[in-house]
């Protein structure tokens, strides 16, 4: 059916009216749902009126007089107007919708439903949203709105000689982006943390996973007595907070009176290692430290896959013939990694973030000569040490957001893997 | 048929030998902490001259520990509680309304799942700031509403698919009330994912460092974590208090983790497999 085939127009008429929001539902008689839009659109306006006015003023100026205008302040409200925008508009839209609808069922000869139905169908159709929105909500300000922030952040020149109150903070485009790449030390820097970063990454995970797997293995072969003990033991450092281990380990690689310098590594006649001041062995130290960190998950996960795999397929196996080792490499490495791996790959996702680690355990240095990163900086804790310490705002959030692209990235390949593994459904 | 066999034993052995590597940074906790400074310089590997259990009962005094153990309990419980509140009602909404909002919803929290912390942990300070978030314990514990929301939801959102819908349909067919079909009928049978979804919030919740470090400043709110922290200065740091601090702080944890041992390793693989 075409549409103006009706001898009616409630269909545009309505449509028309509903761009003053509740017009549309009166005209359709549905009166106390066109009162309350009416009353909506008009309090939204008038509670929303001078943060939106002030809000987006500030979003593009970001201030024009030093002292009166605080530029970041101004971005906050500007995000906080956005946002109310984006819900307005939503709202909104759900009111042409609705009129439209309505106008349509009205030139089909359709009745439209008295209050009661509607109220029914509020209560139906808005009550699963009713319910989600606060989780939402939640996550609109403790996620999102701060993501907002970095990324406008990106492009302005906040740092320590344009920093509110006294300097104003304008928009500069691409241009930190562009100082990243283009100017000497910032490109070096970067690709050197990057790079430092992707090899800590790789190497801590894997080494914490194959250690993690391997050791779930033996621990849960069938005749090991004492599994229950040896188990316990070894999910222990996960009970431990991260930062409480990450300071024992700090001490424990002391140069002076550590532990390791003195008792272990002098046990075996070795001179003391430069555990703190030298680069190369912080990053060694590093990775030990991870793997002793990381590998508890690993085990109690692989643990509860293992429990998992039916005691048929082994015995089909033996009489088979198959050797302990065949098995081992047809049946349980297989499952393991095959139930494991979108969890594995979220491993290397938080290694490449694990600040925590890199930050307490040696604030990121050693200190390198003619670099603002220290030697073992990985890139979130590079970005913390340019907001705390040098008040490179703006520079370091351009690298968040070039971060999170890499996290992302990886993160959205993955959930495609997760997909395409459940629907081939092996165990 | 003898399965005990000699390569049993050497794996066995092997186990307990990695286990006692594995168990070396707790002797050196446990030992240092019953030490005086200037023993612990000496020698940090020595069995104590004599136990100074005075160490534990300074830390308590000069942490408040009953004060920091009570704040860390509301702050993990309230969180606990309205985290399985939020998510479960909403992921049970979302598997039942399957529509294209439900879908964007959906993946709006999923997206927020790989968004690393750090990312958003100095805007959120500066926002926290602005809304009155920053310095008291109900702000703190609405950050983690926030920041739990999305992986609680997913691990729902999984086990609600498995939940039949046909209990609900005639429970709303005998004229139960949304709330009511909720709450007596389907959140029972959440039980076996809740008690995941609390597990994994309690251990993050109880032991985090860096978020309740960003939003409480004042002493009177510090959680366990930050009043032993406060023994590690970056220059300073007190190792015989700090140590008998840590035995303090992760005792309650370790307890819980014996108790729960069984079901942790059930429900990580649970909600991993997922």
């Amino acid at each position: 059916m075409s549409k103006g085939s009706y001898p009616t127009k409630h269909q545009r008429n309505a449509l028309i009216l509903s761009i003053i929001p509740g017009l549309g539902q009166l005209y359709h008689k549905q009166y106390l749902k066109g009162i309350s839009f009416l009353v909506l659109a008009a309090s939204f306006f008038i509670v929303f009126r001078d943060l939106l006015n002030m809000g987006l003023w500030g979003l593009i100026t970001l201030g024009e007089k030093p002292f009166r205008d605080h530029s970041v302040f101004l971005l906050v409200e500007g995000i906080l107007a956005l946002i109310v925008v984006v819900f307005g508009l939503g709202f909104y839209l759900f009111n042409l919708r609705d009129a439209y609808k309505n106008g349509q069922k009205r030139d089909e000869g359709e009745r439209l439903s008295n209050i009661k139905e509607q109220y029914r169908n509020l209560i139906d159709n808005g009550f699963p949203y009713l319910i989600m929105s606060p989780g939402f909500l939640l996550l609109v300000f403790v996620v999102i709105f701060p993501i907002l922030f970095v990324v406008l952040l990106a492009f302005t020149n906040y740092d320590l000689y344009h920093s509110p109150p006294a300097k104003l903070v304008d928009w500069v485009g691409f241009k930190n982006f562009l100082d990243i790449f283009k100017i000497d030390i910032w490109r070096q820097t970067f690709f050197s943390v990057l790079g430092w970063t992707l090899v800590w990454t790789f190497v801590a995970t894997t080494f914490q996973v194959a250690l993690g797997v391997f050791l779930a293995i033996i621990v849960n072969q069938k005749d090991v007595k004492g599994k229950a003990i040896i188990r316990t033991v070894f999910i222990l450092p996960w009970a431990v907070p991260a930062f409480v281990s990450i300071l024992v380990f700090a001490g424990m690689f002391n140069e002076t009176f550590g532990t390791i310098n003195k008792d272990i590594i002098a046990f075996f006649g070795i001179e003391p290692i430069k555990w703190m001041t030298e680069p190369l062995y912080t990053r060694i130290a590093l990775i030990m430290i991870q793997s002793w960190l990381g590998f508890p998950f690993i085990f109690a996960m692989t643990t509860g896959v293992l429990q998992s795999i039916p005691e048929e397929l082994y015995e089909a196996a033996t009489v088979d013939g198959a050797s302990s080792f065949q098995k081992f490499k047809n049946i349980t490495l297989p499952l393991v990694l095959f139930a494991t791996a979108p969890i594995l790959i979220t491993q290397y996702t938080f290694n490449f973030n694990n600040f925590n680690l890199i930050y307490l355990f040696n604030g990121g240095g050693p200190a390198l000569p003619g670099s603002n990163a220290g030697g073992t900086d990985i890139l979130i804790s590079w970005i913390y040490r340019l907001t705390m310490t040098s008040a490179q705002y703006s520079k370091a959030a351009a690298i968040t957001m070039l971060l999170s692209l890499i996290v992302i990235s990886v993160a959205l390949w993955q959930f495609k893997r997760t997909k395409s593994f459940q629907e081939e459904d092996m165990m | 048929m003898n399965r005990y066999t000699k390569k049993t034993f050497v794996l066995e052995i092997f186990g307990i030998l990695l286990a006692i590597v594995f168990l070396i940074p707790f002797y050196f906790v446990i030992i240092n902490s019953l030490k005086s400074f200037a023993e612990i310089l000496i020698d940090g590997a020595a069995w104590p001259k004599e136990f100074l259990f005075s160490n534990y009962l300074k830390v308590w005094e000069i942490i408040n520990f009953p004060r920091a153990f009570w704040n860390s309990l509301i702050i993990t419980v309230l969180s606990n509680i309205g985290l399985v509140v939020i998510s479960s009602m909403a992921a049970w909404k979302l598997v039942r309304t399957p529509s294209k909002l439900s879908k964007i919803i959906f993946i709006f929290f999923i997206a927020a799942m790989v968004i690393p912390f750090q990312t958003v942990m100095i805007p959120l300070m500066k926002i926290g700031g602005i809304l009155n978030l920053t310095n008291s314990i109900p702000g703190l514990v609405i950050m983690y509403f926030g920041f739990g929301v999305p992986l609680s939801l997913f691990l729902y959102h999984g086990f609600v698919k498995t939940v039949p819908i046909e209990i609900e349909e005639s429970a709303r067919i005998d004229g139960c009330s949304q709330f009511g079909v909720f709450w007596r009928i389907v959140f029972p049978l959440l039980k076996p994912i809740t008690v995941t979804v609390v597990i994994l919030n309690t251990l993050w919740i109880w032991n985090d460092y860096l978020l309740p470090l960003l939003v409480l400043q004042e002493k009177e709110l510090r959680t366990i974590p930050l009043a032993t922290s406060s023994f590690f200065a970056q220059y300073t740091k007190q190792w015989d208090m700090g140590l008998a601090a840590l035995m303090l702080g992760i005792t309650p944890v370790i307890i819980f983790f014996l108790f729960l041992q069984k079901h942790i390793i059930k429900g990580i693989a649970s909600g991993s497999i997922k």
